[in-house]
């Protein structure tokens, strides 16, 4: 279970695929809704949820995705570890995964819940606090984490 | 070092989920932070840890995965599965959260006691300390202000070794109410969490004009939970030292204790006249040995025994380890179950009173006495069988065997008018057998030499009526009693008395078949007893009453020596009254009247007023039975004991007593005292909170026969409560 | 003051009836024998109904020895016998309290008269024991009965 994690270095200009069983379109508003099963790719992160929302930027080099936004039970997962919450929001330019409200994070046997959870892919460091909305633990963060066989 | 609580005080147990097995660290807080590469884990905000029974609380922790290293700062408080609290400001743990470095650490033990150090590391659960403080003390008083423990040690190292269970120190210094007053070079000590180990037990400190001073350093060793072994070595100024060992053994059966006390020193004849120099002293050993115990090998069989020997009269008091003055050595083999009552005895006495003559000391081997219980099928009353016999064996003095066998029939009614009825039955037939009759002084305890046999027989009748009724908010009780014993001639003065001597009237046997103590006298004398008793039952106050006499309803002359209150017809008058008020006030009276003149024959009051803190107390004894001159056994006396202790200030207390002998020559003509004669008296001092027991006593002895010398004895008394015992 | 027999009734009353219903548990050692019997014995003056109550009974028994001479010898030996006892009624105790007494023995020379001496005393004091605790017993059982 030690393998380093695998998002530090996730490659957020990736194809991005999405499937759904039903797809709205805005074009004037760059937008596209996505609702029923969505399950959204790019390499190795895979992102499944009851509503996605995909903001992109339309261009002479054709469409660039900034943001997506998904709700209603979001479960992110990587080679690595596991995130869920109820909503999560991936801003691709910033490279910044964020998802809120009893959130849970388990990599291996470690687990760690919280109201907030902010995934910084460039440095791979994830922080928990008990802010974001309804945190289920009443504003505290806990975990469970098992010390390494040889810990001595 | 500062020994006083922390401010945020111990993590609460919650806080944290528990964590299914000892691998597993639980934690909450605020906030976290989990750097991915570098492993680290940094929570903060009322950060709680939790592994395998260790609880840590922080304001901020930071973990390193990799290294295992836990770091964890402000306000931090470590417990450990004990329930020792370990709190410091910043603290380098391992993950296991049991070793690492603690900085201005107070380790508070299960058990009240208090660690505190500049700096502190723990590897494998071992602490050792740097510039630390030991006290079991409360560090505060009971309005919670801080103040200093009454004692405390101070050293430069202190090492807590949990799996010895041991807190040894090196440079250590007890210092007494804040003033350095001790060096204790290698002082170490059980840390008391699990019933403590072997080591030094408290000092005592005494002088004694005998003995000038005395220092005995008791050393207890633990060698099994269930066996433990205390030698103390007593070193005194005037005299040689001795050693005094006790073994005590708890097996599963019961059990027992094997004490003992030796010495080298001058032996004196208990009869030496004071300040005579003793004209065949010997130097010789000279010691005490005792064992007592008890088995219980099943629920109806058990065993107990207990022996106490010395080797000179005057050795127990001259060492001051006991007054007693007759050892007994006694075993006994019981089996008891519901209807039936079995015991197998011996007893064997060495007497150390100046008079005592061992020769002259009866061994009881065997005293064999078994009774059964049946249920009588023809009226519904209750019989008992009883068998009995007894050896007497003296060295150079009267033997007797003795048996007998002895039914009882009981039966007791209410009659309509509420009335309660007793009928009694009694038969008896007894076999004796004895020689060397002229040996005993007493002609009237000699009985017939050879053997001779007797037949006893009554019938009694006992009926109270006790009558109720509302009296000052409470309730009052007048019993009358009268009893009926119809009971024939029986050869008393031709069977030996080895257990009917002492023999005293009083209101316990008043309304007893046969007022003779033991079996081997029978009053063999038809009579009525009547008694009334009263008692009155307020809600704090409680008094009753018993006054009662007996009249001899035949003629015949009562073997019943003059002044045992029963000689004449007419017994004396005895009685007895106990008033309580309250737990503050108990006043016991008993009394036995004169039947001619109503003058006082015997006359114990004891009283009791106070509470259990405050009180002083009072017993008063004086005989005056005027008893014939040639039955030695029951004198006359004349006694006064007061005792006092005054409890003031919460801790400190004085306590006080005197024994005083006031029998004169009217009472006693042979008597060699003089009216006023004291015995002993006490006084004494005593600090005591809940670590230290402070006390000084100054005792003044005027016994002066054999080496005892009449003077004061001054005990210091200093005991460190909870030093992990 | 309106004085009336404790017994009122006899053996048919409702003191000596609920007196019946007690049972006395096993009390250890010698002196528990003798004071259990002679507790059983009183109570069951009136008949021995079923049992509903049960009675605890914990004795302590000492000896003192006082009337001390010069030198430092016993001559008078007091032994005190006190019982505390519970009535329990299934689960509840609906009486708790104390009952105590004490004899008076003289030191004789001879050693063995002396802690025979003893033996009787502790005799005598089972019996008024016994007496004082089925009396308080009885004084309950009326009170309650005059309470329903």
């Amino acid at each position: 279970q030690g393998a380093v994690s695998a998002l530090k270095g996730h490659n957020s200009n990736a194809p991005v695929d999405v499937e759904a069983d039903r797809i709205e379109v805005q074009d004037r508003a760059d937008r596209a809704i996505f609702s029923g099963n969505v399950n959204v790719r790019q390499a190795d992160l895979t992102m499944n949820s009851a509503r996605l929302t995909v903001a992109y930027s339309g261009g002479t080099s054709g469409t660039q995705i900034q943001r997506l936004d998904a709700s209603g039970g979001v479960t992110v997962r990587s080679p690595s570890e596991t995130a869920r919450g109820s909503v999560a929001i991936y801003d691709l330019d910033r490279r910044l995964i964020t998802m809120l409200g009893n959130v849970t994070l388990t990599q291996g046997a470690n687990t760690v819940n919280g109201g907030r959870l902010v995934i910084d892919l460039d440095s791979g460091r994830s922080t928990i606090d008990g802010k974001g909305v309804g945190g289920a633990s009443g504003g505290r963060v806990t975990g469970r984490f098992t010390v390494r066989p040889s810990g001595n | 070092q500062d020994l006083q609580d922390r401010p945020q005080g111990p993590p609460p147990a919650g806080g944290a989920p528990v964590p299914d097995n000892d691998e597993e660290i639980t934690f909450s807080a605020t906030s976290l932070e989990y750097d991915q590469d570098a492993e680290i884990v940094t929570a903060t905000g009322d950060v709680r840890m939790l592994r395998a029974g260790n609880r840590l609380r922080a304001d901020k922790v930071v973990w390193n995965r990799k290294t295992g290293e836990v770091t964890a700062e402000g306000d931090v408080a470590v417990v450990n599965p004990a329930g020792d609290t370990a709190y410091g400001e910043n603290v380098r743990l391992t993950d296991t959260l049991k070793d690492g470095v603690i900085e201005n650490m107070l380790l508070v033990l299960d058990d009240g006691g208090r660690l505190a150090a500049d700096r502190a590391t723990r590897v494998n659960g071992v602490s050792t300390l740097e510039h630390a403080a030991y006290t079991p003390c409360n560090v505060t008083d009971s309005s919670n202000c801080p103040k200093t423990p009454s004692w405390q040690i101070t050293a430069v190292r202190v090492v807590h070794d949990p799996v010895r269970r041991r807190i040894s120190y090196n440079n250590a210094r007890l210092n007494l109410f804040g003033l350095p007053l001790l060096w204790l070079p290698g002082l170490s000590h059980p840390d008391g969490s699990e019933g403590g180990g072997s080591g030094l037990l408290m000092p005592d400190v005494q002088y004694s004009r005998t003995n000038g001073f005395e220092l005995a350093l008791p050393y207890y060793i633990q060698l099994a939970p269930n066996r433990d072994l205390t030698l103390t070595p007593h070193v005194y100024s005037k005299v040689l030292p001795a050693m005094e060992a006790e073994y005590r053994e708890l097996t599963s059966l019961g059990a027992y204790k094997v004490g003992g006390f030796l010495t080298y020193g001058t032996r004196q004849p208990a009869t030496l006249l004071p300040g005579t120099t003793p004209a065949e002293s010997s130097r010789d050993i000279r010691g005490y040995f005792e064992a007592n115990g008890r088995f219980q090998f099943t629920p109806e069989w058990s065993l107990s025994a207990s022996t106490r020997v010395t080797t000179d009269k005057t050795f127990l008091r001259r060492y001051d380890i006991s007054r007693d003055d007759r050892l007994r050595s006694t075993f006994n083999v019981e089996r008891i179950d519901a209807d039936s009552y079995l015991s197998i005895a011996g007893w064997a006495v060495q007497g150390l009173r100046t008079e005592d003559r061992g020769g002259m000391q009866p061994i009881a081997l065997p005293a064999i006495d078994y009774r059964l219980r049946l249920d009588d099928p023809l009226l519904g009353g209750k019989v008992q069988l009883q068998a009995n016999s007894l050896g007497i064996i003296r060295t150079d003095g009267q033997d007797t065997q003795r048996a007998f066998t002895a039914a009882r029939w009981d039966l007791r009614r209410y009659t309509s008018f509420g009335q309660e009825l007793a009928l009694t039955a009694y038969a008896r037939g007894d076999v004796y057998h004895t020689d060397e009759v002229l040996a005993t002084l007493t002609p009237t305890y000699r009985g017939d030499e050879g053997w001779t046999a007797r037949g006893i027989a009554a019938l009694a009748a006992d009926m109270r009526w006790p009558f109720v009724g509302e009296f000052m908010g409470g309730t009052q009780r007048i019993t009358p009693r009268l009893q009926l014993v119809a009971t024939p001639r029986t050869k008393n003065l031709s069977v030996p008395n080895e257990d009917a001597r002492a023999v005293d009237l009083e209101d316990s046997n008043l309304f007893a078949l046969n007022r003779f103590a033991g079996y081997d006298r029978w009053e063999d004398s038809s009579r009525a007893t009547y008694g009334l008793e009263w008692a009155v039952d307020l809600p704090r106050f409680s008094l009753s009453s018993i006054i009662g006499q007996s009249y001899r309803l035949d003629s015949r002359p009562s073997i019943l020596p003059e002044g045992t209150g029963l000689s004449g017809r007419y017994s004396d008058i005895v009685g007895r009254t106990t008033i309580k008020y309250g737990s503050f006030v108990q006043f016991t009276h008993r009394f036995r009247l004169d039947k001619d003149n109503l003058a006082i024959r015997r006359n114990e009051i004891d009283a009791t007023v106070g509470s259990s803190k405050t009180y002083v107390t009072a017993a008063y004894l004086r005989l005056n039975r005027d008893v014939d001159r040639t039955i030695e056994d029951l004198r006359d006396r004349e006694e006064l004991r007061l005792g006092a202790r005054v409890q003031f200030a919460n801790y400190w207390s004085v306590f006080g007593s005197t024994v005083i002998d006031l029998t004169g020559n009217q009472e006693d003509p042979l008597a060699l005292a003089d009216g006023y004669q004291p015995v002993r008296h006490r006084l004494g001092f005593l600090y005591d909170d809940e670590c230290i027991e402070l006390g000084v006593t100054w005792r003044r002895d005027y016994d002066d026969t054999g080496d005892a010398k009449r003077g004061n004895t001054f005990l210091l008394r200093v005991a460190l409560k909870n030093l992990g015992r | 003051c309106g004085l009336r027999p404790l017994y009122a009734d006899g053996g048919k009353g409702s003191v000596a009836q609920s007196l019946s219903q007690i049972e006395v548990a096993p009390i250890p050692g010698q002196a528990g024998w003798l004071v259990r019997n002679a507790v059983s014995d009183r109570m069951a003056a009136g008949g021995s109904g079923e049992k509903r109550y049960r009675l605890e009974i914990e004795l302590d028994d000492q000896l003192t020895g006082f009337g001390v001479r010069r030198d430092n010898a016993v001559t008078r030996e007091r032994r005190t016998l006190r019982a505390r006892y519970r009535l329990v009624d299934g689960a509840t105790v609906v009486l708790d309290a104390t009952a105590g007494s004490d004899a008076g023995i003289d030191v004789v020379s001879s050693e063995y008269a002396t802690i025979a001496a003893e033996q009787t005393a502790l005799e005598n004091l089972a019996q008024q024991i016994a007496d004082q605790i089925v009396t308080r017993l009885a004084l309950y059982a009326k009170r309650t009965q005059a309470e329903q």
